[in-house]
């Protein structure tokens, strides 16, 4: 009994020495289940004390589970792969799948309009695939493809669209809900910075070339 | 305390725009003109040794470049003398940040931004409190250079003068988020841009 005791409080020792707060928590449950035999091993089990170790043992299993869960790696599909590599290039893969699933992928045919100049629009567009023509009200049109943002003056400003885009070849385009965004992005600063940077250079790049 | 008059969408008072500071030789400008030809974004430090206002700068830090590419101007001022100022870049690892720095010692542009000047700002349980967060994020004041009572506040004013955003601290540690301002210079491209 004074062994595992003694093995029990040389392992929490241990624990507090390590800095990843995965192998912090593994010790804690291997010194935890080693007290938990030295209390068993006693003539007189002290109950309360095994109750609390046993609490002790299951919140640490499920942070480590849920640490584990959020340390492995994920696959990405085809498209977050693409826009991984073309718009979000800061962002690790499970950010990344976060910030696109606030949205979806809608897919377009040739000819059918995506937005129109004066019409309020309630969503921020990301072209993940295809070409799509921008007629501006004073300038020639011009045509955006794979990575460029649409209806940012609405996400941006409120204000509605100040040009039609209509989709020139199949046009796949993440469309995220402007309110969802904003909520999520509130409750992420890390990836509302990065959704600022990208859409600031979209934006450098269009007034680049006006 | 005087009652605030600047308001959002009204032009920059002329007492702010004709204040004059100090760059880090002491050599004088016209605060205006940082304003005159591309948005401008304004943030008053409280003194320079003050924790909150490093922590606000490791913020704003990185987000610099962004804001430069956007056509805002970044520019600090603080309330020291010039040669603090210098000592202070060095300190905050400033230079070579697309990041204007002044003075203003006689609190001139302090006093019409309107900005609080309050020792329950600096020493009052709330101020208290939020030193106490800074420390535990590493942050600890220095020893006082400049107005220990003056606070501090964020301007973004759009090319030309008008005020398109104001924050007054109300005390350490009380600054405007960095990115509630990149939103605005965002908000001002897209608008020029004329995009969809």
């Amino acid at each position: 009994m004074t062994i595992a005791f003694h093995l029990a409080n040389a392992l929490y020792l241990i624990s507090y020495a390590v800095r990843d707060i995965l192998w912090l928590r593994l010790i804690t449950v291997l010194g935890g289940a080693t007290l938990l035999a030295s209390f068993f091993l006693q003539p007189a089990p002290p109950r309360p004390a095994i109750a609390w170790n046993v609490v002790f043992l299951v919140i640490n299993v499920v942070r480590i589970h849920l640490l584990i869960r959020e340390r492995r790696p994920i696959p990405l599909a085809a498209d977050e792969q693409h826009l991984a590599n073309l718009v979000f290039r800061t962002l690790r893969p499970r950010e990344l799948v976060r910030l696109l699933r606030v949205g979806a992928f809608v897919d377009h045919a040739p000819g059918d309009r995506i937005v129109t100049r004066g019409e309020a629009l309630d969503s921020l567009l990301l072209v993940v695939r295809g070409s799509a023509r921008v007629v501006l009200a004073d300038r020639d049109a011009i045509s955006i493809s794979d990575g460029t943002f649409v209806g940012e003056l609405g996400f941006l400003t409120g204000k509605p669209p100040g040009a039609d885009v209509e989709a020139l070849t199949p046009l796949r385009v993440l469309r995220w809900p402007i309110e969802p965004l904003n909520a999520f992005l509130a409750d992420n600063p890390d990836l509302r910075a990065t959704m600022q940077q990208v859409l600031g250079s979209d934006l450098a790049a269009k007034l680049r070339g006006r | 305390m005087a009652p605030v008059t600047l308001g959002l969408g009204q032009p920059v008072p002329d007492a702010l725009a004709r204040a004059r500071v100090l760059d880090p030789s002491g050599g004088e400008h016209v605060l205006g003109e940082v304003w005159s030809d591309r948005d401008a974004l304004v943030v008053f430090a409280r003194h320079f040794a003050c924790a909150g206002c490093a922590d606000h700068l490791a913020e704003l830090r990185p987000r610099l470049g962004e804001l430069d590419a956007l056509g805002v101007g970044a520019v600090l001022i603080g309330n020291g003398t010039a040669d603090q100022l210098a000592t202070f870049i060095a300190a905050q690892r400033l230079v070579g940040h697309p990041l204007a720095t002044f003075t203003d010692p006689t609190l001139a542009a302090y006093r019409a931004a309107e900005l609080v000047r309050d020792r329950l700002g600096t020493i009052g349980p709330r101020a208290l409190g939020n030193l106490a967060k800074l420390a535990l994020r590493g942050r600890v004041n220095g020893r006082a250079c400049g107005d220990l009572w003056q606070q501090g506040g964020t301007l973004y004013v759009r090319r030309g003068g008008e005020l398109g955003f104001v924050h007054r601290g109300a005390r350490v540690g009380d600054h405007a988020p960095v990115a509630d301002v990149v939103q605005l210079a965002l908000a001002a491209r897209a608008a020029e841009a004329g995009v969809a």
